[in-house]
């Protein structure tokens, strides 16, 4: 009882900050990109510059937003319908950022255990060395890298183009992964549970699926920091979208923050916030609902 | 022996990366005003001189051009990560010293809502709503109190669980009996202790910065001095052209050298004390 009380205050002040948090990002960058006049194409080659004021516009738009229950995310001067504007490119960078993101962990959890359970001498040169370099280096020189030596030839557009972009953000997110996972597994895997399972005889495949993988889960944070690293991901996938031309929601939004285009922009702003807001908010839940310690706390 | 020459050979590069970034005409061979033939391919001969990595589209010398670029967006990162490594300090020193839960719960709010952020959203619109001729300093200070507000937080709960940790140690509660004020336990007890927490932070945080300078500029969002970004922009749009694929790849490693440049710092001077 005492747990559940606990946990639902947990989720609605989680709930509460997240959306707080989103509003702002939000109404700010509806607010900032409403102070550029908005150009709007009359005719070819010729433009007029035309800008309403902020309080008007985003009434206008958050009440459209709400009388279509959320399904019409408006329309300003220059733009018919920010929803077809928006919908042959969130598939792409959709495509990039998950793809990036179930590899690099999957494939972190993969070598981590690898690492723990066959070569243990190589975890001090991946959490020493190779992790805080790479953690260090940047997307966008490495995307312009694989466009030089891979992708230039190749013509741009394609999905071998979004594959090496996937690829990339996989190679620069597996050191960090790989670290953490290998961290919560070896601290679980040190425990006196594990041992005496071990001890007794239980197959090592089910105790790493039954026991060392759950709990590194639920102790570690290893959810929390996979949430997080949405936001490295997303930033490379806007580099990735624009040295490839693959037409994602990255240009979209650059183009609509300096053409005055709020609505876009300010739609824009929800398609990245969300993923970050969903990962963090499942993996804090998880951890308020699955953690062992959370448990005996609430008890 | 060869550990040792292995050990003051990577210092000395290093060194002088430092000075070319800090001093960019020193280590420059040509001015930035000396105008050759534009797209020159390495080795490439104009006006009675040779060009050892060839010449920028603007016809300025390659290697010019790159290091008064990497110095440029070096300086923006360095007053960046200055500025979130400061504001980190002073909000996670408070933050450790308070042992009020509403600031602990403040301070998760802050850290939690933060992250749920998108920055590169937040970044582009803070790029976009300054005046297109407007000064570079104003907009660069723009962009880093924008970037403060996003990792400052972050940053300044890990200092402040670390104080928490610090400030039951021996030496501390010696000093706080012994009357000490707050500025002195802070200089004398504190900062000794977080040298290392405050290096890695900037091994952190520098990289992020200098990210964001160059990804911007590169995305078309200009922020009104010759940086790394413009430099790969143009370069970029001129791709067809061989001259500039290799100097894309010559500029796109040194953006991950200065990077990373930090970390090495940091590895060499912890190679260094494990030598000792």
């Amino acid at each position: 009882m005492a747990r559940t009380a606990l946990g639902l205050l947990r989720v609605a002040l989680l709930l509460l900050t997240i959306g707080v948090f989103g509003a702002i990002a939000v109404t700010l960058t509806f607010y900032l990109v409403a102070q550029r006049p908005e150009v709007i194409e009359v005719a070819p080659g010729q433009v007029i510059r035309e800008q309403e004021d902020f309080a008007p516009r985003f009434e206008r738009w958050v009440s459209g937003l709400w009388d279509s229950g959320f399904g019409n995310w408006g329309k300003s001067r220059s733009v018919d319908s920010v929803n077809k504007e928006l919908q042959p490119r969130l598939p792409v960078t959709l495509r990039i950022g998950a793809t990036a993101w179930i590899a690099g962990w999957l494939g972190g959890l993969a070598i981590a255990w690898a690492l723990v359970a066959k070569a243990k001498s190589a975890l001090t040169p991946l959490r020493e060395l190779i992790n805080p370099l790479f953690s260090a280096i940047p997307s966008l020189p490495i995307v312009l890298l694989a466009f030089v030596l891979l992708h230039r030839h190749t013509g741009s557009g394609t999905w071998a183009a979004e594959a090496t972009g996937a690829a990339l953000l996989t190679l620069l997110l597996l050191p960090t992964s790989t670290t953490l996972w290998a961290n919560a597994l070896q601290r679980a895997e040190n425990r006196e549970y594990v041992r005496v399972a071990r001890a007794k005889g239980i197959h090592p495949w089910f105790l790493w699926c039954r026991h060392v993988i759950p709990n590194a889960i639920a102790a570690s944070g290893v959810l929390t920091q996979a949430a997080f690293s949405l936001a490295s991901l997303l930033v490379g996938s806007v580099f990735i979208e624009k040295t490839f031309s693959l037409g994602g929601i990255a240009t979209s939004f650059v183009e609509a923050t300096q053409l005055g285009r709020c609505e876009l922009a300010a739609t824009a702003c929800v398609v990245y916030f969300l993923p970050l807001a969903v990962g963090v908010a499942v993996a804090e839940l998880a951890v308020v609902f699955i953690d062992p310690k959370q448990v005996t706390h609430a008890a | 022996m060869l550990r040792r020459v292995i050990h003051w050979t990577s210092w000395s590069v290093l060194a002088a990366c430092i000075l070319a970034v800090l001093w960019p005409s020193a280590a420059s061979p040509h001015d930035l005003e000396f105008i050759a033939r534009p797209g020159l391919p390495p080795g490439g001969a104009a006006r009675g001189t040779t060009f050892v990595l060839g010449t920028t589209r603007g016809g300025v010398d390659f290697i010019t051009a790159t290091t008064h670029a990497a110095s440029a967006s070096f300086q923006v990162a360095l007053l960046g990560t200055l500025a979130v490594v400061l504001g980190s300090l002073i909000a996670g020193v408070g933050q450790g010293l308070s042992r009020s839960r509403l600031v602990t719960g403040m301070a998760q709010a802050m850290t939690l809502g933060t992250l749920t952020l998108p920055d590169i959203a937040i970044i582009t619109t803070a790029y976009c709503a300054l005046p297109r001729n407007c000064d570079a300093l104003i907009k660069a200070s723009v962009v880093t109190a924008a970037l403060g507000m996003l990792w400052i937080p972050g940053n300044a709960r890990l200092i402040g669980s670390r104080i928490r940790a610090l400030r039951d140690m021996a030496c501390v509660r010696a000093s706080w009996i012994s009357g000490a004020s707050a500025w002195r336990v802070a200089s004398r007890d504190f900062l000794p202790l977080l040298r290392e927490d405050i290096a890695w932070l900037f091994a952190v945080v520098f990289p992020k910065f200098l990210h964001v300078e160059v990804g911007m500029t590169y995305l078309g969002l200009e922020p009104g001095y010759a940086g790394l970004g413009r430099l790969l922009r143009t370069t970029y749009e001129n791709n067809a052209c061989a001259p500039y694929v290799f100097q894309l790849t010559v500029l796109s490693v040194v953006t991950v050298l200065l990077a990373i440049g930090p970390q090495l710092v940091l590895r060499l001077a912890g190679a260094r004390r494990g030598a000792t």
